[in-house]
């Protein structure tokens, strides 16, 4: 009769000189067993993910919550996450399920939030220069609007819009997210556009 | 792209929010870690306790099977035999392999040699002593027949022997190695202790060349519970002994000083949570694979472990 002891740690990252995705595969290696090494992983992506749920809930709160989601799951996950120099996307994709989840469980979704009034506190705007507090709300408004133009489309379209235009991501990103191929992206975006200008013309 | 021109231009001029972190980002890193730290803790556990096949077993068996978990756990040999004299007498040695997979995972075989008497009476025990001293005299003076020899399918060829004691009694044995090849029961022991070091380290090679297939596939359960009185945390095993009964072996946490076992009816640990002496708090399921490995001779023999699947390495 036999019995299984405990597993042996693997290999270091130890060259910072490497592209980050070789870095960061072997980062990942080392999260499985490696309780720092994950905290690695989660200092390189909590914001970006935290960020991106904000700009799709535009509620401070419920994207702390689906943050914390995305990283349990990813953490659940990990033994099966086969490494192939996608981690970001595999996140970016636990979060955008998360979301749908959300948005599933809530109702009058669509209808204007009024969270980030309340929360306005804990918002910046990183790429434009703050003059005044009015022209931080203003902006603010904006994008709330724009926001619930996106919000009124069928997931598919919001999905690739807010990854497209506001994570700012590349066609051969998105497809790694959606584990769609670039010409379907391509396709999505042109035709979740489409819908955005009928629905923000109507 | 004309028509979309303008709402292209409008979402990349809109200007985006970002979040100003809190608390939360610390926080939350914080259940994360302690959740690594529960989950390695619980598979270490896991790894230390796991075994057993759940396959219908003789009561002697069982017994043995306790031995087994507590050498696992981190209890010395002699604790163990200490622990169950009188219920099952290991008269010789409980002996413990360690040895590393060629994944990195490290590996604990535990056998037993010597006459097992599975019995609370204390002459039985007596008598199987004395037997297994005789044993060892006719090994010394060569007398002895050999009976038949067994492919086990699980270890070596196994060579049974029949010996006549001063009593006049005939008993038939089980070797691991001809007699004829040794002088005492000393170099028997030191010889099956060789030859089965070999066979591990056989294993192991076929292992790293991906010479082995899954032949069977079973899932163990076990409660994990708080003692209420003693505040101890128990895993408890279900075994299913040959006769239907069911027994329920609870083992204490690695982490308790204590460090102990009991053994009681399946339907006696379902009383004791029903009338609040134990809390039933958790499920541990252990998967248990049973390999079939062809070694670098050919032949073929029987693996079993349990925690992860062997891997392939990529060729």
């Amino acid at each position: 009769m036999s019995v299984r002891g405990v597993k042996i740690a693997s290999a270091l990252c130890v060259e910072a000189a490497k592209p980050l995705s070789l870095c960061e595969a072997e980062l990942i290696e080392r999260a499985r067993t490696e309780p720092q090494a994950f905290g690695n992983i989660y200092e390189l992506y909590y914001s970006r993910i935290l960020n991106y749920l904000y700009r799709r809930t535009l509620d401070v709160s419920i994207a702390e919550e689906l943050t914390s989601n995305t990283f349990f799951k990813a953490l659940r996950g990990l033994s099966k996450y086969r490494n192939r120099g996608a981690f970001g996307a595999w996140l970016y994709r636990i979060a955008t399920n998360e979301t749908k989840m959300h948005w599933r469980s809530q109702r009058n979704w669509h209808e204007n939030n009024p969270q980030w009034q309340e929360e306005f506190c804990r918002i910046y705007f990183a790429s434009h220069k703050m003059t005044a507090e009015e022209d931080e709300k203003e902006k603010m408004q904006r994008f709330a609007q724009l926001h619930a133009s996106i919000n009124s489309l069928l997931d598919r379209y919001q999905t690739v819009l807010v990854l497209r235009y506001f994570e700012e991501m590349q066609y051969d990103e998105i497809a790694k997210v959606l584990e769609k191929r670039i010409g379907t992206v391509k396709s999505l975006i042109h035709r979740g556009l489409k819908q955005l200008k009928r629905q923000m013309e109507s | 792209m004309k028509g979309t021109d303008d709402i292209r231009q409008l979402l990349g001029q809109t200007p985006v929010p970002s979040v100003v972190e809190g608390q939360h980002r610390e926080q939350l890193k914080e259940q994360l870690l302690q959740q690594i730290q529960i989950s390695q803790r619980k598979k270490k556990n896991m790894s230390t306790w796991s075994l057993i096949m759940s396959m219908r077993i003789a009561k002697a068996t069982a017994a043995c099977l306790v031995a087994t978990i507590l050498v696992a756990t981190g209890w010395g040999a002699e604790k163990v035999y200490q622990k169950l004299t009188g219920k099952c007498v290991v008269i010789e040695r409980i002996l413990v392999d360690e040895w590393t997979l060629p994944d990195g995972n490290k590996m604990y075989g535990m056998g037993i040699v010597g006459t097992i008497a599975a019995s609370d009476d204390p002459k039985a025990v007596e008598d199987a002593k004395q037997q297994h001293e005789e044993v060892k005299n006719l090994i010394v003076q060569k007398e002895y027949e050999l009976v038949k020899t067994v492919e086990s399918g699980t270890g070596p060829k196994l060579y049974i022997y029949a010996f006549t004691l001063p009593s006049g009694d005939k008993i038939n044995t089980n070797f691991t190695l001809p007699l004829e090849n040794v002088s005492s029961w000393e170099e028997y022991l030191k010889k099956d202790e060789q030859q089965r070091k070999e066979r591990l380290k056989e294993i192991n090679k076929a292992i790293s060349k991906g010479k082995f297939r899954l032949i069977d596939l079973d899932v163990l359960r076990l409660h994990v519970c708080r003692e209420v009185d003693s505040n101890k945390i128990l895993r408890v095993l279900r075994i299913i002994l040959r006769d239907g009964n069911e027994m329920a072996l609870a083992i204490t946490d690695p982490a308790d000083e204590s460090k102990g076992y009991s053994q009681t009816s399946w339907q006696d640990h379902l009383q004791a949570i029903r009338n609040g002496k134990r809390e039933l708090i958790d499920l541990d399921t252990i998967k248990n694979y049973t390999y079939e490995i062809t070694l670098g001779d050919g032949s073929t023999t029987i693996f079993s472990h349990n925690g992860n699947p062997l891997k392939k390495s990529k060729e």
